[in-house]
């Protein structure tokens, strides 16, 4: 048994190695962007398109005349309007492994989000913040506006 | 030496620059407003900072908080065309909800009913409608066979299904294809059953 049990982890670990050796996976999907929509990734500004994917750790930013919105692998909505910025510090969505999980951090605009299976299958798992609030979702469509 | 007309003009450009950029600040709080959705109860969301928290359930229940971080307040609706006016930005960027299909196999073949078959220019039609969009096809089997040539049989038949819809004329810009075999049954039943509706291939279009 005990042996039966190492051998597993070892696999896991491997998997789990194999996987970070790899190009890190995509998370979404630029479906609009217009006027001043850019992609903040690590020191890198990219002027976003739809068609673009996008990554954890991405910050989406518009400027006052930009709009952009994204589709995530687990089917949550995010759109921004002028002037707004959100950061996707977590997701995870690997549901045969339990790994669920999101953390989007908004710094101020106008945003939509609509949620996905991450908070149907796992509620307590996602958050959003913003400098004076945090927000629980429940399966939810909900609008915000949040001022620097 | 500042002149008269000069100071008279910066007082004019002072006072400008705070008509314009007063209202947009003064009076402005933060703001949540959960939204209805079509065919669903609403969700909930709750709201919550170190002076307090609000829970909204209704579609339109809004609550604001200060900029200072003030609590939360009691929830309330908001009017429908003030809302879309607020969030006219963020709701002209939504996309399309994605759409889901299931089409089913033949027994032990990654050959498609005829029912499935049939719905394949639908797909191609919601992949037209959300350009640039992401196609994602997972096979599934039911539990006749080893689970390792389910898992094949689960990767053909999801290759079958994104070959058809590329032939058909479908350009996704993004294809995930995958297998679940046997381990994602939609109907429970114990091994070596052969169920028809097990026999499927998960096409999401977002």
């Amino acid at each position: 048994m005990r042996i039966r049990l190492m051998v597993i982890c070892s696999l896991l670990t491997a998997t789990a190695s194999a996987y970070s050796a790899e190009e890190p996976r995509p998370i979404g999907l630029i479906k609009v962007a217009t006027g001043d929509a850019v992609i903040l990734r690590t020191s890198q500004r990219i002027i976003a398109k739809p068609g673009y994917q996008i990554y954890q750790k991405d910050t989406l930013s518009t400027g006052p005349t930009g709009a952009i919105s994204v589709i995530l692998r687990d089917d949550t909505v995010l759109a921004l309007g002028s002037s707004s910025e959100i950061h996707i510090d977590r997701f995870a969505f690997e549901p045969s492994s339990q790994d669920l999980g999101m953390v989007l951090r908004v710094t101020r605009g106008i945003i939509g989000y609509r949620s996905g299976r991450i908070a149907k299958l796992a509620p307590d798992a996602v958050r959003i913040e913003t400098p004076k609030a945090t927000m629980g979702i429940r399966g939810t469509y909900l609008m915000m506006r949040i001022v620097p | 030496m500042m002149t008269g007309y000069s100071i008279h003009r910066m007082a004019v450009f002072l006072w400008l620059t705070l008509a314009v950029f007063l209202p947009g600040c003064a009076g402005q709080k933060n703001l949540v407003v959960l939204m209805p959705e079509e065919g669903k109860t609403s969700g909930e969301v709750t709201v919550s900072n170190s002076q307090g928290s609000q829970v909204l359930k209704q579609p339109w229940e809004a609550t604001k908080f200060s900029v200072a971080g003030g609590r939360p307040s009691a929830p309330v609706i908001m009017d429908e065309t003030e809302v879309r006016r607020i969030f006219a930005g963020p709701l002209s960027a939504m996309p399309l909800p994605p759409a889901k299909y299931l089409l089913y196999f033949e027994q032990n073949t990654s050959n498609l009913t005829p029912e499935s078959t049939a719905l394949l220019a639908e797909i191609i039609e919601a992949i037209n409608r959300r350009q640039p969009a992401e196609l994602s096809v997972i096979g599934h089997t039911d539990t006749v066979g080893t689970p390792e040539d389910n898992y094949q049989l689960g990767l053909q038949r999801a290759g079958t299904v994104t070959d058809l819809l590329k032939s058909l004329g479908a350009t996704p810009a993004i294809i995930e294809t995958g297998s679940h075999g046997e381990g994602n049954l939609l109907i429970m039943t114990g091994d070596e059953t052969p169920e028809p509706r097990n026999r499927r291939v998960e096409v999401i279009v977002r």
